[in-house]
Parts: C-alpha cells; sequence; structure tokens
C-alpha cells in the first residue's frame, strides 16, 4: 500500500501533469517574466545593430521541435524588422522551407517590409556544414534562385551580398548543434552568431558564449518568452510559460514524494533487521 | 584497385580542403571553392537516396503484408501524394497546405511533445537520493528546473542566481573538457580517414 502511494502509477503522473499544463492556458497565471542575461545579451547587440545592416537566419530544427523554436523565431524576426535589418532566410531542413515562408509572412510581410528589397526567402539547401562553407565562397552558387524560382543576382537585395562574410551577424535557430555553424562562419571569418537552441542544449553551449564564439545563446521556450517581453509583444511562449512552470513545480513535488517514501521504507527496512 | 582509387581520392580531396584553410595558392583556393559547392550537389542527391530507401524498405513489407504493414501503406500513400502535390500543383495550394498543417505539424509536435511526460515520470521514479552523488545530482536539478522557469524568480530571486552559477561555473567547465576532447577525437579520425589509415567509411574493418 506504502509502496503504491509513494511510486503512483505514471498514468497519475501524466494525469498531473496534464491538469496543471491545462489550467494556466485557461486561467493565466501572470508570472512575471524576468529576462535572463544569455536574453539579454542577444536583444542588445541586436539593438545596437543600425538599419540597414544585414543578417543571415538559418532554421535547423524539424517540425518536432517547431513547438518549442517557432516563438523564439517569430520574436527574433519582430525584433529585427522593427530594427529595419535586411533578412537572408534559409533552413537545411526539407520540411521546414514552407514554416519559413510562414514565418517570413507573419513577420517581415505583416510589417509591409518589401521582399527583395529589406528580405530574401532563401527555402532550403542540402549538405548542412558543406553548404555553410561553401558559403563563405558565394551565397549565390549555393541558392541561385530563391524559394520563388527568381535569379538571386536579380535582386537588390543581393547588390552587395556576393557571400557568407559580406553579411554581418547570423541568427541560427538550431536543435542539432551548434559547432558546424561556429566552424564555418565563426572561426572561419569571426561572423557574431546569435544562437537560439533547445532547452536541452543550452548548457551544452555555455561555454562558446564564455569564449566570444557566440554572442548569445537563446534557451528554449523561456528565452523565447523572455525575448517577447523585451520587445514587448508577448505571445505563444509567453503564454505557455505559466504552464511550464507549473508543469516543473508538480515533477519537483513528486519526486519530493517518491524520495520521501524511498526514505520511509529504508527505516522500515531497518528496524525489520535490526 | 577497389579500395585504393576512393582512398587517393579522399587523400586528395581532403588534404586540399585542408591545406585551402593554411595556404594562399590560387589553383589549390580555386578548386577548394568548386569542391565545396559539389559536396551541396552530393547532399541533394543523398536526399533522393533516403526517399527510395524508404520505399524500398517499405514496399516489400506491404506485399509481404509482414509485421506493421499497414503503418507501412500509411506512410508510403502520404508520402507519395505529398510528393506528387508539392510537384505538380506547388506548396502553396490548399491540398499541400493541408497535408503539411493539418498532419505533418501536429503529428510532428504532438510525438515530440509526449516525450516530456515520459521524461517526468522517468524522473519521478529514479530520482532517488541513495547515494552522495545521486543527492547532489537531485538537489541540482530541482535547482535547475526551478531556475530556468518563471516561478522559480517568483519563489526567490535566490534561486536563478544559485542556478545561473551551477551553469556557468561547474557546468560549463565539464561542457569545455567535453568539447575539448570530441574536437581532438574528431580531428583524429577524420586525419586518419583522409590519410587512408582508417577504411571503415569502404566497409573495411579498421
Amino acid at each position: 500500500m506504502q509502496n503504491r502511494l509513494f511510486n503512483p502509477d505514471k498514468r497519475i503522473t501524466y494525469l498531473l501533469l496534464l491538469l496543471v499544463m491545462i489550467f494556466p492556458l485557461i486561467n493565466p497565471l501572470g508570472i512575471a517574466i524576468k529576462p535572463s542575461e544569455n536574453t539579454l545579451l542577444a536583444y542588445n547587440y541586436v539593438e545596437g545593430l543600425q538599419p540597414g545592416s544585414t543578417m543571415i537566419l538559418f532554421i535547423d530544427f524539424g517540425m518536432g521541435q517547431s513547438a518549442e523554436l517557432t516563438p523564439q523565431v517569430i520574436a527574433s524576426l519582430k525584433h529585427f524588422s522593427d530594427k529595419g535589418l535586411k533578412l537572408f532566410a534559409a533552413t537545411q531542413v526539407p520540411e521546414m522551407s514552407t514554416a519559413l515562408t510562414g514565418y517570413l509572412a507573419e513577420t517581415y510581410g505583416a510589417a509591409n517590409k518589401e521582399y527583395g528589397v529589406d528580405y530574401v526567402d532563401l527555402g532550403y539547401f542540402a549538405g548542412a556544414e558543406s553548404a555553410i562553407g561553401a558559403m563563405g565562397d558565394s551565397l549565390i552558387d549555393v541558392f541561385k534562385a530563391d524559394v520563388n524560382g527568381t535569379d538571386l543576382t536579380t535582386l537588390p537585395i543581393f547588390k552587395s551580398i556576393t557571400k557568407l562574410p559580406d553579411i554581418n551577424v547570423m541568427f541560427a535557430v538550431t536543435a542539432s548543434g551548434t559547432i558546424p555553424f561556429i566552424r564555418q562562419a565563426n572561426a572561419k571569418f569571426g561572423m557574431p552568431i546569435i544562437f537560439s537552441v533547445n532547452a536541452v542544449m543550452g548548457p551544452a553551449n555555455v561555454p562558446y558564449v564564455q569564449s566570444g564564439q557566440a554572442v548569445s545563446v537563446l534557451v528554449g521556450s523561456t528565452g523565447a518568452a523572455e525575448y517577447e517581453t523585451l520587445i514587448n509583444q508577448p505571445g505563444t511562449a509567453s503564454a505557455a510559460m505559466d504552464a511550464q512552470s507549473l508543469a516543473h513545480l508538480v515533477i519537483i513535488l513528486l519526486i519530493v514524494w517518491g524520495n520521501i517514501g524511498y526514505f520511509l521504507e529504508q527505516r522500515r527496512n531497518k528496524e525489520k533487521n535490526a | 584497385m577497389k579500395r585504393t582509387i576512393p582512398i587517393v581520392i579522399a587523400f586528395l580531396v581532403g588534404m586540399g580542403l585542408m591545406l585551402d584553410n593554411f595556404i594562399t595558392f590560387a589553383p589549390l583556393n580555386t578548386a577548394a571553392v568548386s569542391v565545396r559547392s559539389w559536396l551541396v550537389i552530393i547532399a541533394l542527391f543523398s536526399i533522393m537516396v533516403a526517399a527510395l530507401n524508404l520505399l524500398l524498405v517499405h514496399i516489400p513489407r506491404i506485399k509481404r503484408r509482414q509485421g506493421t504493414w499497414v503503418q507501412s501503406s500509411v506512410l508510403v500513400v502520404f508520402m507519395l501524394l505529398t510528393i506528387l502535390t508539392g510537384v505538380f500543383m506547388g506548396t502553396k495550394n490548399a491540398v499541400y497546405s493541408t497535408f503539411y498543417n493539418g498532419i505533418l505539424t501536429p503529428g510532428s509536435t504532438t510525438v515530440n511533445s509526449l516525450l516530456a511526460f515520459f521524461i517526468a515520470s522517468a524522473a519521478v521514479r529514479t530520482f532517488r537520493a541513495r547515494s552522495l552523488e545521486s543527492s547532489l545530482l537531485l538537489l541540482t536539478a530541482i535547482l535547475l528546473m526551478l531556475s530556468n522557469v518563471t516561478i522559480g524568480n517568483a519563489i526567490s530571486s535566490v534561486i536563478p542566481v544559485m542556478g545561473k552559477w551551477v551553469t556557468n561555473v561547474p557546468n560549463a567547465t565539464a561542457q569545455r573538457g567535453l568539447i575539448i576532447t570530441s574536437s581532438l577525437a574528431f580531428v583524429t579520425i577524420n586525419l586518419r580517414n583522409i590519410l587512408g589509415l582508417s577504411t571503415q567509411w569502404l566497409g573495411g574493418k579498421d
């Protein structure tokens, strides 16, 4: 009986989690979101860029991770658009080409930015790190045309941009690894990179920020919510923070509960053997 | 000869691309630019191969009505429908959008989201303070779980500060060691491949 009480069926865990996540989505708690140091680093860096600076966005996550990383993409693109940054957007994941078009429409398109002048959708590119290396020689040779089939040399945004080092900053949203971007862009050309990664990858990329190889690493939905707070445009990440907070709290309480049961069992066994 | 030619090609291409980073020599630099663009073309072919491989795996299963042939049928049907719709009708039409927004997106995000429940139940069942090390792990996990969400700061402003210290000091130290050792291993393995000392990529034993 005690064992079942302190080690509940996993279905009870699932049900509890489901309930605590649904509740704040319906009745938001409004827990304050305080931007962290990493988010402030990224935000302040973008704020320091002059209007007309160029930024290249790489989408390197699949549809499975889109729930966690899309809010960061949207928040960042809104900020870049407000700052008047010229954006080159591409993805190395085939299924994200359609999503990328949607992200641009929701941000740069909705802000009435001119396609081909203020931003360009380069679509999908094959080759991952090899292609990024090839972009260091020529962007035009890697992409040839934008997602609509328009020759890149006819687009005004490519007037003074021929290769990757000509672009001021890189924003890489990745769920597979930051090392290829650091190797091919920062190590070779000293290109500043802002990363956005999913939560499990956050701690592993701290050394790159400390060494100066990355401007900042924005981590998961929390980073996205903090960014939304900084740009004063709350979105899906901010809405999800209360649910995430309560879910973490419930998991911690269940872990503590399980440990109480473990210690009680240990004491009972000691008394039995004594 | 069958193994010698690929090894020689790998040596020439590998050494050429490596030296291109250190030497300014116009013929070498020009050749390296071409080779890097060829790699993109090879990657495109590999996607085609991956799609064909999917069909080669699943179609025999469907023919023999073996194992999970129903799921295989669903996969093949939707794969071909998506390809045909995208190629002949474009990716902006309503049918493709229905597949993308109605099936692919919610399906993929749902499967990934299930991980949260599995991880949570695994953590609840396995995180036990059995020893000093596991107790430290448990306390650190609780601290980081609280510091990485907004409720941590709401409970106490010390929690995010402590979480930041754990992330930036002991974690970064350990990660730095891992990054350096894995990078050295990466260089070693690739040097062995370039120099022909390892032929595993050719189906060899070493």
